[in-house]
């Protein structure tokens, strides 16, 4: 399944209303029997007693984009996919705002959940995307996938 | 003939710039002998090397074209 490449990135957080839209311009499908969901939160970590506010993003974009496109020929050519929606966050996002949304549809269930759990592993291992930490105390650190 | 490294995250804010020069590395071996030299936490950190956009596995020969960045452990998602 041949598709152009797709930019994954959003400036800022990702909207539950935009969430909400982009499961509601799929009901038109009627080949589809099932969506998979994921979403990434970004998490209040309180580290040596510094709490983190805030993620901020930044990526290798013009290579991240190659790789990602490499990832979803292969999550189309190994699951029975209707189709799959990526975004990544870029810039500041605050705690509990969505820094990332990955949504997979298909006929029947296994084929939309287990696509859907293998880009979110493959986005943390494989593309260049960095997530420094913001403390309460102006200070930083950065983030590591493990 | 100088290589210019693109850097990103940590390693940006080390060097204090989005991009450095280095002199006379002709391969990715001695690119990170060089960047170890000037900054001896890399020795420290699991950074990857990208030649063309695509990570560099082994001993890769560095073209004065190539697009070389600095990668430091990824953090996405």
């Amino acid at each position: 399944m041949e598709k152009k490449m797709k930019n994954i990135f959003v400036q800022g957080a990702i909207a539950p209303a935009f969430v909400a839209e982009s499961i509601q311009k799929h009901s038109t499908k009627m080949d589809i029997g099932a969506h998979s969901i994921f979403m990434g939160q970004v998490r209040s970590d309180v580290i040596d007693e510094k709490k983190v506010v805030a993620i901020e993003y930044t990526a290798y974009e013009e290579m991240a984009l190659e790789k990602m496109h490499v990832i979803r020929e292969d999550i189309f050519s190994k699951y029975s996919l209707t189709c799959m929606h990526i975004y990544h966050s870029l810039g500041r996002i605050a705690a509990g705002d969505i820094c990332l949304f990955v949504f997979t549809s298909s006929g029947h269930r296994k084929a939309a959940i287990a696509a859907c759990e293998e880009v979110v592993e493959r986005i943390k291992q494989e593309l260049p995307i960095w997530g420094k930490e913001l403390f309460d105390n102006e200070t930083h650190q950065w983030k590591e996938n493990k | 003939m100088a290589l210019t490294i693109q850097l990103f995250g940590q390693f940006k804010e080390m060097a204090g710039s989005p991009t450095l020069q280095v002199e006379g590395a002709a391969d990715t071996d001695a690119l990170r002998r060089k960047l170890e030299t000037m900054f001896p936490e890399l020795q420290s950190i699991p950074y990857l090397i990208a030649v063309d956009k695509d990570v560099a596995t082994g001993n890769t020969v560095l073209k004065p074209a190539a697009v070389i960045a600095l990668l430091p452990p990824y953090s996405g998602g």
